[in-house]
């Protein structure tokens, strides 16, 4: 302690532990504090294109996706990354889970999302022709991303539609 | 530094530190911005380093009195 650079030394070691328990009381608080459930409603607009290209099935859809984070930002939040499954069963094999479609919010002021007829991002594919007459569960799934901590992963508002039998 | 003044000199830089983490946490938890605990945080590290790391006249009151040479 008896020079400038030893000084520095021994406050930058001291440094650490107040560092790391900020980090710990901003990372649990996040747990606790991130209870709010967004209001979140989607449905199918309408279908845009269905049809058998270079011998996939392949879905163009328009969904109408109100939804309001405005509640979920607290001190511990980042950022929301949002994005649009589609789920099905063909018949024979395993659940089939589709991101259609993905969305990222930086701040509590873009918060809002207020979509009329959105296109799907990703085109709903199914490589083996089973999308004909399927019926199709859009969800809304929603990472938290923190600042410090875990990441939250949510999932929210239901919505059917049955694709049609022809192409 | 003499010894009091570097024992001083780091309780000081630990209370400042310590009060203004706390400080910092209490008021972006209030306020919700992680923002205003990083600068309250950030804010009173660099008061405690410019207090306690130069070797200022206040940490230099307790000279060492050696015996006078016979």
């Amino acid at each position: 302690m008896h020079t400038f650079f030893q000084r520095i030394h021994q406050f930058l070691g001291f440094l650490l532990s107040t560092t790391i328990f900020i980090i710990i009381v901003n990372s649990i608080s996040g747990l606790y504090l991130d209870d709010s459930e967004p209001e979140i409603s989607i449905q199918l607009n309408k279908i845009h294109e269905f049809k058998n290209n270079a011998r996939t099935d392949r879905a163009v859809i328009g969904f109408d996706l109100h939804a309001d984070f405005t509640s979920t930002f607290n001190w511990n939040v980042k950022q929301i990354f949002v994005f649009v499954t589609a789920e099905y069963q063909p018949e024979g094999r395993g659940k089939s889970e589709v991101v259609i479609w993905d969305h990222i919010i930086r701040s509590k002021e873009e918060a809002v999302l207020d979509l009329v007829d959105q296109k799907n991002k990703y085109v709903l594919v199914d490589y083996e022709n089973d999308l004909r007459g399927q019926i199709i569960n859009l969800t809304v799934n929603w990472d938290v991303m923190p600042l410090n901590g875990f990441l939250r992963l949510k999932k929210h508002g239901k919505t059917q539609f049955t694709l049609p039998e022809k192409i | 530094m003499d010894f009091f003044g570097q024992y001083y000199a780091y309780l000081f830089f630990r209370l400042i530190v310590i009060i203004g983490s706390l400080l910092g946490i209490l008021i972006g938890f209030l306020i919700q911005s992680y923002k205003a605990t990083i600068y309250i945080y950030i804010g009173s590290i660099f008061l405690a380093g410019l207090l306690c790391s130069p070797n200022w006249p206040i940490w230099n009151k307790h000279p060492l009195n050696f015996k006078k040479k016979n």
